[in-house]
């Protein structure tokens, strides 16, 4: 690219992508049938959202007109900030997608390996995306100034860094976890109701959970930890008395088991925010570390020659930290805890889902186990049964001299502790 | 893309070159511009793509045996076979066996097939949760040994070759000390076998995982195993999709790629119970290197492996690092044994276009030593 006229290439340049942009999503609607039923088909409100009628397009016009300003720089980084603004559009677009989220989207490719490099490279253009906006204002600083950390986290947003790691690491986003705890309040609190007991505090003890994660992303972890000691007080004050109250029955049942469930997203809760902290301040680490590594390379003369050469920088020093991070023993202990904490919750909400359920005449869940259960425990007992009885005619038959029982291709196949299985039952061939 | 590495000078304050040494702003812009449209057109070819352009598995087998939902397959056999053993290869329950015949160029089922030998594989299928009671002595006692006897009835043998990949080495490994009557040569690659070390990922976080809770509630979904390996190296997913983004254009490179994908994303559920025992007695306990691991009421020990044996390793195998593997040759009665290392990663050493001409020759050459 020429650096003559840089405005003029700039321009053209944007020009010339709206275009290909606009070319491209032509293609793709006339690239495929699925792209004809364009009026409930997600994919296309998709490409609509991110081509036609969002703020990425308009931007994108707003710049290519906009008028030369009298000082050079200070247009610069208002066009970088516009460009922040098209990407940060795109980025949303990518994830509003009306009417249907991503999962919809992933269900009109053709096959799953499609859908899952679909979904692959939206996180990966994501990362890309958020890191270029999280960049520019660093590298700002360090072409302006001294770029030491002092800078670094007088710049860096960590909510904002937060967000990239999410992305990157596919964790649950705070909506998601909010709805998570809606309908896990829902569950308990219509369980309250129905038993009279009401289900008291749960709702704003639930509600308290998701400010305690807040909390610990920020780095304040003290006071979150009083709170998560407050949810777990509360819980037992909600729930202790109640099963006392209630002595026998499925009340009872349903009250344990809300008390339990109860327990384990609390602890649940710190865990996962204890991780995304790790996360957040191990990755702020590799963020600083790669930093340093450009500054040096500036230094020298020999600064990265773009941003996907920085890109890669950023992504080789997270590989390295991360890889600190998750070998040592207290990431490792965490993931364990998490996991069971994980599974308990999903333990007990199955219960409690079976116990809502029980008076509808339909198998459990629980009596379809115990017939699984039954099922392979008679499948092993058959199986060793039918090895002893060949072994038995085996040994019959080498005693009478003739021919053993495994015979195939026309070579006797003795078979010392088992015969293989018996073709004419379980053997099938054909081509595939 | 034009990058400057002059320091700026006051006098151009100003003009454009007052910020180039640094920032190309440009240059910057460009590569945006560039990525996004890489990925505009990188949906628009993942949208259009069809199942037959991204098919894998696709040398010849038939059927021979099946067994609740379990499928032992031989391949068909083109040329002579000059390894008369037969080899029956038993792939992990993880992910699934046709990584060893992704594409026709990049084969080693099809590299040992054109190197003559008589080729059986297991396809464990996908357990659901009527198969959640399904145990590691269940995979042993029942389905491998029936899959062996499956083989020496169809290739009227008494004695195969058996062939384990991962864990499907492990469960090798194990089948083998119980029923060394059945084997003539034991080959394991990318094996687990010491699970004491700290290389590996995966190795460290299982030292902190309770396999109870997990196996409690059902099987494993192959979403949480996958998740699992992912998280291993999480930056790698980025990058390589950065960088599959730049081969869009190329749709030899383009499938490759989505091949290799969909086994990675081909993840069958762990029947529950045998997710336990497998857990507890293998990543806590250490048992099989012990020779305290108990299956079907019998100690496993690995003294009563007394065959031929090949170990094959990854040199830069991050799920199952080296040291995991290597341990075994000195764990094993045999006196004939040997060990080849192979440049790669876990899954690349299959896969990898450097080690198709190394990988299933030197098997082969072995095999045929020990035929």
């Amino acid at each position: 690219m020429a650096n003559n006229n840089v405005f003029a290439d700039m321009f053209t340049m944007q020009m010339n992508m709206m275009k290909n942009m606009t070319n491209a999503a032509n293609s793709m609607a006339n690239a495929a049938p699925m792209f004809n039923a364009m009026a409930t088909n997600p994919f296309m409100s998709f490409m609509n959202a991110a081509f036609t009628n969002n703020p990425f397009m308009n931007a994108m016009n707003t710049s290519a007109n906009a008028p030369a300003a009298e000082n050079p720089m200070n247009q610069m980084f208002s066009l970088f900030d516009t460009w922040k603004n098209l990407y940060n559009s795109w980025a949303s677009a990518m994830g509003k997608m009306p009417p249907m989220p991503i999962e919809g989207m992933l269900n009109m490719f053709p096959n799953t390996a499609a859908s899952d490099a679909f979904n692959q490279m939206t996180t990966m253009a994501s990362s890309y995306f958020k890191l270029f906006e999280f960049w520019t204002p660093l590298m700002q600083a360090i072409q302006e100034r001294e770029f030491n950390e002092e800078t670094f986290r007088a710049i860096v947003d960590p909510e904002q860094y937060n967000r990239l790691l999410n992305s990157m690491f596919n964790y649950v986003s705070p909506e998601m976890m909010q709805q998570f705890t809606n309908q896990l309040t829902n569950l308990v609190k219509t369980y309250g109701e129905s038993l009279q007991h009401g289900g008291a505090d749960v709702s704003e003890m639930m509600q308290q959970s998701m400010h305690a994660m807040s909390l610990i992303q920020a780095g304040k972890t003290d006071e979150a930890t009083k709170i998560y000691v407050d949810m777990a007080d509360k819980a037992q004050k909600t729930f202790t008395p109640l099963v006392r109250m209630v002595f026998i029955g499925k009340d009872r049942t349903a009250l344990e088991l809300m008390q339990e469930l109860l327990k384990h997203y609390v602890v649940f809760s710190a865990q996962y925010s204890r991780l995304q902290q790790y996360t957040s301040s191990v990755g702020q680490k590799a963020m600083y570390e790669a930093m340093r590594q450009v500054t040096e390379m500036n230094k020298s003369g020999n600064p990265p020659k773009s941003f996907d050469e920085f890109f890669k920088i950023w992504v080789r020093t997270n590989e390295q930290t991360f890889d600190e991070l998750f070998k040592t023993e207290e990431y490792g202990r965490l993931q364990g805890e998490m996991q069971t904490s994980s599974m308990k919750i999903r333990e007990y909400s199955d219960k409690l889902m079976e116990l809502a359920m029980s008076d509808i005449p339909v198998a459990t869940r629980s009596e379809l186990d115990e017939a699984y259960k039954s099922l392979q425990t008679l499948k092993r007992q058959v199986r060793t049964l039918e090895r002893k009885l060949d072994e038995q005619s085996e040994v019959i038959a080498e005693l009478r001299g003739g021919q053993v029982n495994g015979k195939a291709n026309g070579a006797s196949v003795s078979t010392a502790s088992g015969a293989a299985p018996k073709a004419t039952k379980t053997v099938k061939r054909k081509e595939v | 893309m034009a990058t400057t590495q002059q320091e700026p000078k006051a006098e151009q304050a100003g003009s454009n070159a007052a910020f180039l040494p640094m920032l190309d702003m440009v240059g910057v812009m460009n590569d945006m511009t560039s990525m996004t449209m890489k990925i505009m057109q990188g949906y628009r070819n993942l949208a259009t793509l069809k199942d037959e352009d991204i098919a894998v598995g696709s040398t010849p087998r038939e059927l021979v045996f099946e067994q609740d939902g379990i499928k032992l397959y031989r391949y068909v056999q083109e040329n002579t076979i000059t390894c008369k053993t037969p080899v029956l290869v038993c792939y992990a329950l993880v992910n699934k066996e046709y990584l060893l015949d992704l594409q026709p160029d990049r084969s080693y089922v099809k590299n040992l097939l054109q190197n003559g030998h008589d080729v059986y594989i297991i396809d464990w299928g996908y357990p659901t949760r009527a198969n959640r009671y399904r145990t590691v002595d269940d995979y042993i006692d029942i389905y491998l040994n029936d899959c062996v006897d499956a083989v020496r009835r169809d290739a009227g043998v008494d004695k195969i070759t058996l062939m384990g990949v991962c864990q499907g080495g492990t469960l090798s490994i194990i089948y083998t000390a119980l029923y060394p009557h059945k084997i003539k040569n034991l080959v394991t690659l990318i094996t687990p076998v010491d699970f004491s070390t700290n290389d590996g990922t995966l190795f460290a976080w299982a030292k902190y995982m309770d396999p109870n809770p997990v196996a409690d509630v059902g099987n494993v979904s192959g979403d949480t195993m996958n998740n699992g390996f992912l998280m291993v190296k999480p930056m790698q997913r980025i990058d390589k999709f950065h960088a599959f983004a730049n081969m869009m254009d190329d749709k030899a490179k383009m499938t490759n790629f989505l091949r290799m994908e969909r086994w990675i994303f081909d993840s069958p559920s762990q029947a529950g119970e045998c997710y336990r025992k497998f857990i507890s007695e293998l990543y806590l306990k250490n048992s099989l290197v012990k020779n305290e691991l108990e299956i079907g009421g019998r100690t496993v020990n690995l003294q009563d492996i007394t065959m031929p044996v090949l170990t094959v390793y990854a040199k830069q195998d991050h799920i199952v690092p080296p040291s995991s593997t290597k341990p075994l040759n000195d764990l094993v009665g045999s006196k004939d044994k040997e060990m080849i290392e192979f440049p790669g990663g876990h899954a690349g050493v299959f896969v990898s276009s450097q080690t198709q001409k190394m990988l299933a020759p030197a098997v082969s050459k072995w095999l045929h030593n020990h035929d």
